[in-house]
């Protein structure tokens, strides 16, 4: 619990992580990254009520995961995901926010239709544009969702992108706008979207997923 | 308080580990399964479950030492002829047909590493299982329903299969890949304390 109580007042502006919880509806989830972080300030975490948390490599996930599995932790990988690491999966991870191709989503839904399992995903969406971010190409995402949508080990549960940083939260407003847009127009009811820098205004524009790791945890670890 | 991680992407062994209440992770690691035919049966079994132990252990440098890697391998013999997983209808047709009205056995390899002292123990369980006649016609229907086709021995007695057996001797989690009794003997054996929750 120490941690915790030193996390609480990073600065001035950064809210506590219980009014933070507090501040969120039914439909605002916050999902704790937690990369780089040990498993002892998860727990720490956790034991404030946290439930949510997020990775973003597969390998250090994993050794979390297992020496964390007494806890009832729902776990989310939001990192780029290598093909030929699909295997490790299995039913580790409630979702996955960062399928960016036809080709992953086919492999997940292989591997888990042989444990009998259906993989909650989101499909990444690169709305900037920029060819040195992942994601699908709003030019490319009608196909794209097509074809996902027949996978049967796979279920598209919304989508996920994440804006070019930017110093100013209001800049990726547009951003969110469109990300909520799109999911509107597909039927899709999850949003995951905002990071520390920009959840407030991600929230404005139907965030049901924020994805928050320095104003938890403090600045992460250097590797 | 030792926490398993489980080096198998069965999904009978987690369920069988999971309805006992352990808290483990799958981490299921990538090694050749084919058998070195310098060693005998039991030997190319257990070698096996030895080597998916080993590796899931090198793939993932980091685990921490209050781990209890546990692999497995299971396999069908009929006499001296070992039945894996069918190819396709046409196998597991003939394997069906060959166990038929016979008695097989069914082994299961157990391969555990213990990271606090590197300890390794090892045990093959093997159960006696007696299959009534089986007309082609119900072959048929059973492979239709794909049970078969992930299976060592081309059926799942837990699955669609559990109709066929007249009679087993042994343990019949280990014909579905995990001899739990067998497993919580080497825990006993090895003084090892395991995370988990007894739901009742």
């Amino acid at each position: 619990m120490g941690d915790i109580s030193e996390l609480e007042n990073l600065n001035e502006s950064t809210p506590s992580y219980l009014n933070l919880k507090k501040s969120l509806n039914s439909k605002q989830n916050l999902i704790a990254v937690s990369k780089m972080q040990p498993a002892e300030k998860i727990n720490a975490l956790y034991e404030s009520g946290q439930r949510h948390f997020g990775e973003n490599y597969l390998q250090e996930a994993l050794i979390k995961i297992q020496k964390l599995c007494d806890l009832d932790i729902c776990w989310h990988l939001i990192g780029h995901l290598q093909k030929n690491k699909v295997k490790l999966l299995q039913k580790n991870f409630e979702y996955i926010h960062s399928i960016d191709s036809v080709e992953l989503a086919a492999k997940i839904s292989e591997s888990a239709e042989k444990i009998k399992h259906v993989q909650k995903i989101f499909l990444q969406i690169n709305l900037a544009d920029e060819s040195t971010k992942s994601g699908f190409l709003l030019s490319e995402f009608p196909s794209a969702f097509e074809n996902i949508k027949q996978l049967s080990g796979v279920q598209v549960v919304g989508l996920m992108t994440m804006p070019p940083l930017e110093n100013q939260p209001e800049t990726n407003r547009p951003y969110f706008k469109n990300l909520a847009a799109l999911a509107r127009q597909n039927g899709l009811t999850e949003l995951s979207m905002g990071t520390s820098q920009d959840y407030k205004v991600a929230l404005e524009e139907g965030a049901t997923w924020i994805r928050l790791g320095t104003i938890l945890f403090g600045q992460r670890p250097k590797k | 308080m030792k926490k398993i991680i489980l080096a198998s992407q069965s999904p009978r062994r987690s369920e069988i580990l999971q309805k006992a209440g352990y808290h483990f992770v799958s981490i299921p690691s990538h090694v050749s399964e084919i058998p070195d035919k310098n060693l005998n049966l039991n030997d190319q079994i257990i070698d096996i479950a030895r080597r998916k132990a080993r590796a899931c252990k090198s793939q993932n440098q980091g685990l921490g030492p209050e781990s209890l890697i546990l692999a497995a391998d299971t396999v069908v013999c009929l006499g001296d002829e070992m039945l894996g997983k069918p190819l396709n209808r046409d196998e597991a047709f003939a394997t069906l047909r060959k166990l038929s009205g016979r008695t097989h056995h069914v082994k299961t390899a157990v391969f555990i590493i213990d990271l606090v002292s590197g300890d390794e123990v090892s045990h093959l369980e093997t159960t006696e299982v007696i299959f009534r006649k089986l007309s082609d016609v119900e072959i048929n229907q059973y492979i239709d329903t794909k049970d078969p086709f992930d299976k060592a021995g081309s059926y799942g007695i837990q699955s669609g299969a559990g109709h066929f057996v007249e009679k087993l001797l042994g343990d019949f989690d280990n014909v579905v890949g995990l001899p739990l009794l067998a497993i919580e003997k080497l825990f006993m054996m090895k003084s090892w304390v395991i995370s988990r929750n007894l739901k009742i």
